[in-house]
């Protein structure tokens, strides 16, 4: 009988530290999370600035343009931390508005006024910084995303993860644009 | 020439004949210019000086030598005779005055290339660029750095301070020690010997990050935090192998420490022959070069004051920290 309580005692103990240690991957799941956000939020007070340069001079873009004014709207929209479709949409919005704001950076280089002018030179330049942020946020992100998938995925994690309601958290991948292999005819036309 | 046979007294002679002078392709000419601009002009009398310390130094030594043989053989010939009971630990205590002596004129030769060469060899790199034996590096400020060891007695060496693309730069040695309680004894250990590199940065860091030496798996597993900073795994495995990181903010630690920066860091540390550790904090960079060796000493005393293989080996040094702050973009003063 005391073998028993023992043991159950032991199973208790085990099967909480386990349940702390879930909770804990996903405490840094969101915290990593919230990181992009911070850093997406910088982007988005960004992209306005750049559009308003960007208009001056970009007859050509307009409807490019409103799509990123669009985007930028439905990233800095908020979505619900527990719900990993949400997240899920909320990093692919995140994703287009940084393919979109690619192509428009592509752009500028056919407006020469627009690629000297000193305010877009500094624009870009911090456009690139918070990129540079937002890939080391979502380094941070998919690296603890990764540890608490495989935490909640793996038995007995799975049962007390079912049992705890953490679920598994979607990674934030690179757009399919970035991802597509690239094909140096076009650029050596 | 080698210290054996200048002991048996091969003839000290001017050395006119130039060594080489290494650098890039594309900067060997501008390089090649202010050598003869700035310090071969020092040469001829660094040369005459060499020649001279040399010479004093042999005799010297011969007088030393004399000297102490004859002591020897008095105190033996009395020693025989009853006469005397002296110690011969008292004989090797009586050598240390007669090194001494003799070493001068060479120490003499060392501190005058120190005062009037180096300072020239820096300038190279900018005119704000100033070598010094006496200055030092603010240890307050380098223990909030979070790097150094647990220690009791700090030593500075040689100094280097000046800007690069708007960058500050401090190179110092430092020699850390403390005192180790053994059974019966008390032993003064070194704990850090190398160098310290400082770098400013337009960028402000937020968070505190360190790259220290790779703990071992055991001890990362029994403790995810270094000095009240948590790990962050990188995704590298090769440099995970080599360097833990810590940090209080994951995001900057990943922002900073990019595939190009890891190279550098690496390739630096070749370089100094060293091991390496660095810590971003209060928007500066400092690097912590661990090595045996004494940095912007002079090459061998028997090889001729061209100053030619100082020159290029403090270039190279000074190259590839350039090349950090560019990777790191420390110049750039951008946004936030």
């Amino acid at each position: 009988m005391e073998g028993l309580l023992l043991g159950l005692g032991l199973v208790v103990i085990i099967t909480y530290l386990w349940y702390v240690s879930l909770i804990k991957k996903r405490n840094a799941v969101r915290e990593a999370l919230s990181g992009i956000d911070v850093q997406l939020k910088k982007r988005a007070n960004l992209v306005p600035n750049i559009l308003k340069i960007a208009q001056k001079f970009m007859d050509h873009e307009k409807s490019l343009l409103t799509e990123i004014t669009a985007l930028r709207t439905q990233v800095t929209a908020g979505y619900d931390l527990n719900d990993a479709a949400a997240i899920k949409e909320h990093l692919g919005l995140a994703e287009q508005l940084n393919s979109k704001m690619g192509q428009l950076m592509v752009s500028v280089e056919n407006y020469p006024e627009l690629k000297s002018d000193k305010t877009m030179v500094q624009a870009m330049a911090t456009y690139s910084e918070v990129e540079e942020h937002i890939s080391a946020a979502r380094r941070f992100y998919n690296a603890a995303v990764s540890e608490l998938n495989t935490a909640v995925e793996i038995f007995p994690g799975s049962i007390i993860a079912s049992m705890a309601k953490v679920k598994v958290m979607p990674f934030y991948e690179a757009d399919e644009a970035s991802k597509a292999p690239i094909d140096a005819s076009d650029y050596l036309k | 020439m080698n210290p054996i046979s200048f002991i048996l007294g091969a003839p000290i002679k001017a050395q006119r004949e130039p060594q080489r002078l290494r650098a890039d392709p594309e900067e060997l000419v501008q390089f090649k210019a202010y050598y003869e601009e700035h310090i071969e002009p020092l040469t001829r009398k660094f040369e005459n000086h060499r020649v001279s310390s040399l010479k004093a130094l042999r005799g010297r030594i011969y007088t030393s030598l004399g000297i102490l043989l004859g002591l020897a053989l008095l105190i033996l010939i009395f020693s025989m005779s009853g006469y005397l009971d002296i110690p011969w630990v008292f004989f090797i205590v009586l050598c240390l005055p007669f090194g001494w002596w003799s070493y001068r004129p060479l120490k003499r030769y060392k501190r005058d290339v120190k005062q009037e060469v180096f300072p020239k060899i820096f300038r190279y790199f900018g005119p704000d660029f100033i070598f010094s034996t006496s200055h030092n590096m603010s240890l307050t400020q380098l223990k909030r750095s979070k790097l150094l060891p647990h220690y009791d007695n700090a030593s500075f060496d040689d100094y280097v301070q000046g800007t690069h693309k708007g960058v500050e730069i401090a190179i110092n040695e430092l020699c850390l020690t403390k005192q180790v309680k053994r059974e019966k004894s008390t032993e003064t250990e070194t704990v850090f010997r190398g160098v310290m590199v400082q770098l400013s940065s337009h960028k402000r860091f937020k968070g505190h990050t360190v790259v220290v030496k790779n703990r071992g798996g055991l001890v990362n597993f029994l403790s995810s935090s270094f000095k009240s900073l948590s790990r962050v795994k990188l995704e590298d495995p090769r440099f995970e192998k080599q360097f833990d990181v810590f940090s209080s903010d994951q995001i900057e630690a990943r922002y900073l420490l990019t595939l190009g920066f890891m190279e550098r860091l690496q390739s630096l540390a070749n370089l100094f022959s060293g091991k390496i550790q660095c810590a971003f904090y209060e928007d500066k960079l400092l690097i912590m070069l661990q090595s045996g060796d004494n940095r912007f000493e002079l090459g061998s005393i028997f090889n001729g004051a061209t100053f030619e293989y100082e020159f290029s080996q403090i270039n190279r040094e000074m190259k590839q920290l350039f090349a950090m702050i560019e990777v790191l973009k420390l110049d750039q003063n951008i946004g936030f």
